[in-house]
């Protein structure tokens, strides 16, 4: 059955772990080892997704359309052919933006009010 | 990959509790991810642990969650590998349902009978069960209390004797076998004064370590040691947590302050925790003193025993080391231990005593109810099951695999059984709320009534099973049948074996009635006898109340027998007032007093010619107010004072048993044997017996002595010409005019003490019948239900018949008669069940045999009666059937 179409507002606002996934893939191609680490380290360790959380999303989201396995493969000898890379599909771009934008705004909310400087 | 480490196994099993899709698309990664972390050796290993069981828990959750709510969703399973590894497709449950509930709105009656039966078998049952348990199963509310045991005596004259505090010192003294071992009186009455408002209050006298073996801790200040156990340093009390609450309102000051009771001092030393009662509740606790009085006396045997078990020690072993102390008492003191042990059981048995039998009957009878409810809905289930064969066989015709059919057929089982035990669940709580005030009338108020869970989740599994079971035979049964044939005929010759077994489910039920309508019957009538039994007494129109006069102010008899008397005379005064006298003790009330005695000149003094009997003192005018006929001699009167010759008055039951053919008048009679001041007195009349413990229970042999001899707390009991309890008020403001310290306790009618005394065996009652009739109703709906099939079955064949001439006398004969066939079954497997099985209630009767030939013939007739009447309705539908539809009905 195919899916219809969703609009990017549809998602919104996402949950953390959905966000720095695709936060994570917006600039590289990553396994799930990889988007593990690059979400601990970008957070300098404050956001730890385990396993079965960051699986669970993935299979989500890939079946949301947010995300889908990538063809790219790094080169080897980056490349572990047992892994599967995940990348954004062109909704899953859309969504991270938006979502980045509507957190923008509300930390600017926050500026205004003197609560962060 | 590096040969896996313990953890990381650990883990892979863990990863097991997936669903087996997500798990074959993942688990590869989750294990690598997992071994990350765990190799990198800086990592502490709690830590991760502690993070990587949590997202497990979590993830686990969330996709066995998930899988069910995409499937029903109907997103195409192809994709990313989540494709059909699951056994039930939620989307055609959904179907199922649906075509569950349009076949429960065709047939309304079937589907509203079964969630009914299922309902109420599920509900009484779960309510009972949790009365029961809360009564009698449910630990005490103490610590650890398998290890609680409580003592008594007993000697070669009974088995039912305290222990005297010497003996229990000894015990106590030389005993190892306990963590705590102590000891307590009776309640008794004392007058609380010098507070803003006088009071009855109850107190208990115990030693210490009472509240260390139930272990409990005082909220406030200290509980007794043993060195308060002397006359000098005993004037102190532990107050209950109630009483603090009521009196003083909570105040923490109040350790240290002085409660006037009985016009003697007693500094308060410290507060029970909330709750701590043990079977009395009283107010307050006293400490023994062992070195004065009543405490020095060996043959004074007025304590009973609480102990806690030390730990590792058996009640066997502790039971042995109390008698080697027994023998060695026996041998140290010969006149006053001879023969006598002290013997202790497990707390909780005295607890629930004689309530037990009473319970275990309602157990059974609400467990027939609910085999009787689970046999209807089967038979009903099945009924349903063969009449769809038509059906199942043009669905399988058109391609419904069985599988599929069974689902379907176990699907509206399910449904039923769900339904039924939500009515079911309801039931419970209404009932156990009700039922659980009326049940803990009477019984030692300890223990609280809550549904139990454990019940309602076994009866709802019964249920479950039943409909299951025989929901899916028909089916089973249906599967293996030639689909050809089914089809030709219509549905209509029904599975022969689904016959036989209504058959024989129907006579089950009818018998498994009948054992609870004779049960009930006999319960019925034993309440009836009991209610009409004459107590031997006046009990109309007649206030009763109690006045404990402290012995510090009344302090000789005469004080005490002056303000008796003109308390009597100001009640007098008051309009309405017929007459008033005085006793020690109410028959009927709870209260007694006995005393052995001896007839002087008959053998020796020994264990064999003294006996035992109840005894009151008694105002002059008693026996004529309260209705007690004298048979022969005299009353009591204003001679018989407290320097006269002691004078007794006994009963008849005492005169025929103890001077079977002489006359009792002249003769004396040694009274308080073994007693420290045993003494004799001349027997100057006799009157009619009376009930005093229980309306069930044969009169006790009584004697009488003039209230001017003996020391009392007074009992009143006001005559009146109108409702008592009109006059309530004059009456206590009568007693206050002469003494306004005096409080009035126990202000009661006579006929609500005399009903209070039957209120128990009336919830028997009560309930019994109350099952009973439920039965009634189910195995009258079996029958119909049963006997309505058979008719539709036979719709053709009756129209053949009609057709061919049959009168509609002829139908009704066929039909009731197969109705009374069933019936007769099982009414005769009902009768002698019941012969076998009313046995064991006997106990609970009175006035009437376990196999009382009234209720054996009534109840057998009443049930024939209700077949007869299940089985006309369907025969009346068949005879009134035009014949020409008959012949033309596919079914």
């Amino acid at each position: 059955m195919a899916q219809k179409a969703r609009k990017a507002e549809d998602f919104l606002p996402l949950t953390p772990a959905v966000f720095h996934i695709l936060l994570a893939l917006s600039d590289e191609k990553r396994h799930g080892l990889g988007i593990m680490s690059e979400i601990e380290g970008r957070t300098l360790g404050a956001v730890r997704l385990g396993p079965g959380t960051l699986y669970g999303t993935i299979k989500r989201m890939l079946r949301s359309g947010l995300i889908e396995e990538s063809d790219e493969r790094p080169a080897p000898p980056d490349d572990d052919t047992r892994r599967r890379y995940y990348g954004p599909t062109a909704l899953g771009q859309r969504v991270l933006s938006h979502e980045a934008q509507r957190l923008q705004l509300l930390v600017g909310v926050a500026r205004d009010k003197k609560v962060i400087g | 990959m590096t040969r896996l480490r313990l953890g990381e196994r650990v883990y892979r099993a863990l990863l097991a509790l997936h669903p087996r899709s997500f798990r074959s698309a993942y688990g590869d990664d989750l294990l690598a991810a997992f071994s990350a972390r765990y190799r990198d050796r800086h990592r502490s290993r709690v830590r991760l642990w502690t993070f990587h069981l949590n997202d497990l828990l979590r993830s686990v959750l969330r996709e066995h969650v998930s899988v069910v709510f995409s499937q029903s969703r109907g997103v195409n399973a192809a994709r990313r590998g989540e494709a059909a590894t699951l056994g039930v497709h939620m989307g055609t449950m959904k179907q199922d349902i649906r075509y569950a509930l349009r076949s429960f709105r065709r047939n309304p009656g079937f589907a509203a009978i079964v969630i009914l039966t299922l309902g109420l078998g599920i509900g009484m049952n779960t309510a009972i069960f949790s009365v029961v348990d809360g009564v009698l199963l449910t630990p005490l509310p103490f610590d650890d209390a398998d290890r609680l045991v409580w003592g008594y005596s007993t000697f070669s004259g009974g088995s039912n004797a305290s222990v005297s505090p010497p003996d229990f010192w000894d015990y106590r003294d030389q005993s190892t076998a306990f963590a705590a071992l102590s000891a307590r009186r009776g309640g008794g009455s004392y007058a609380l004064t010098g507070m803003d408002k006088p009071e009855q209050v109850r107190g208990q006298i115990i030693t210490a370590g009472f509240f260390e073996a139930l272990g409990a801790a005082p909220v406030l200040g200290r509980t007794f040691s043993m060195e308060d156990e002397s006359a000098a340093t005993s004037k102190i009390v532990v107050i209950s947590y109630g009483f603090w609450q009521r009196r003083f309102g909570g105040e923490p000051s109040v350790v240290g302050r002085t409660l006037t009771l009985n016009d003697e001092p007693f500094e308060i030393v410290g507060v029970a925790p909330p709750g701590f009662q043990l079977f009395n509740v009283v107010d307050f606790w006293r400490p023994l003193a062992f070195d004065v009085g009543g405490g020095l006396i060996r043959r004074f045997h007025n304590l009973r025993v609480v102990g806690r078990l030390a730990p590792g020690v058996s009640m066997e072993k502790a039971q042995a080391e109390l008698d080697v102390i027994s023998k060695r008492l026996e041998e140290a003191y010969p006149e006053s231990n001879t023969t006598w042990r002290m013997v202790i059981v497990p707390l909780h048995q005295i607890a629930v005593g004689n309530a037990r039998a009473a319970l275990l009957v309602l157990l059974g009878a609400v467990g027939l109810v609910l085999l009787i409810g689970c046999a209807n809905v089967a038979n009903l289930l099945l009924a349903r099951g063969a009449t769809r064969e038509a059906e199942m066989a043009v669905r399988t015709a058109l391609g419904a695999s069985s599988h599929r059919l069974m689902r379907q057929l176990l699907t509206e089982s399910f449904m039923l059984a769900a339904l039924g035990g939500i009515l079911g669940t309801v039931l419970a709580v209404v009932s156990v709320r009700v039922l659980g005030a009326s049940a803990l009338d009477g019984l030692p108020g300890i223990f609280e009534v809550a549904v139990d869970y454990r019940v309602l989740v076994f009866a709802l599994g019964l249920s479950i099973v039943t409909g299951a079971v025989f929901g899916l035979l028909p089916s089973i049964a249906g599967a293996q049948t030639d689909v050809n044939a089914a089809l030709k005929e219509g549905g209509r010759s029904g599975n022969a074996s689904g016959n036989t077994t209504r058959a024989a489910l129907v006579t089950v039920e009818v018998a498994l009635s009948m054992v609870l309508l004779i049960g009930a019957g006999l319960l019925i009538q034993s309440f009836w006898r009991l209610n009409n039994v004459d107590p031997g007494f006046d009990v109309d129109n007649a206030l009763t109340f109690r006045i404990s006069l402290p012995s510090v102010r009344y302090d000789t008899r005469e004080k005490q027998t002056a303000f008796m008397q003109l308390a009597a005379e100001r009640i007098r005064g008051v309009p309405g007032v017929v007459d008033v006298a005085v006793t020690s003790h109410l028959p009927l009330a709870r209260t007694a007093d006995d005393t052995d005695l001896a007839v002087p000149g008959r053998h020796q003094l020994g264990t064999d010619t003294q006996f035992n009997a109840q005894t009151r003192a008694v105002s002059t005018n008693f026996f004529e107010l309260m209705g007690i006929p004298l048979i022969r001699g005299r009353q009591f009167t204003e001679a018989d004072r407290v320097d006269g010759p002691n004078v007794v008055i006994i009963d008849e039951p005492f005169a025929v048993r103890i001077f079977p053919d002489e006359d009792p008048l002249g003769q004396r009679l040694l009274i308080d044997v073994g007693e420290p001041q045993p003494h004799d007195a001349e027997i100057v009349g006799v009157v009619g017996g009376v009930n005093h413990f229980g309306l069930g229970v044969p009169r006790p042999m009584q004697f009488y002595v003039p209230v001017a001899q003996r020391s009392i707390g007074p009992s009143f009991v006001v005559r009146t010409s109108m409702d008592p309890m009109t006059l309530t008020d004059e009456v206590q403001a009568a007693v206050w005019t002469i003494d306004d310290q005096q409080p009035v306790t126990s202000l009661t009618t006579y006929q609500d003490l005399v009903t209070r005394s039957t209120s128990q065996s009336f919830f028997q009652m009560l309930l019994l019948g109350f099952f009973a009739l439920v039965a009634l109703v189910l195995a009258a709906l079996g029958i119909y239900g049963v006997i309505g099939y058979y008719v539709a079955q036979r719709v053709r064949e009756v129209g053949i018949r009609m057709a061919l001439g049959a009168a509609r006398r002829d139908v009704y004969r066929l039909v009731v008669g197969r109705g009374v066939m069933l019936a007769g079954a099982g009414l005769m497997v009902g009768l002698v069940t019941a012969f076998g099985v009313t046995r064991f209630m006997a106990s609970l009767l009175f006035g009437v045999g376990a196999t009382d030939v009234a209720t054996f013939t009534v109840v057998p007739a009443l049930l024939g009666i209700v077949a007869l009447l299940a089985s006309y309705l369907p025969a009346r539908r068949a005879a009134r059937l035009d014949p020409m539809t008959a012949l033309r009905s596919e079914q």
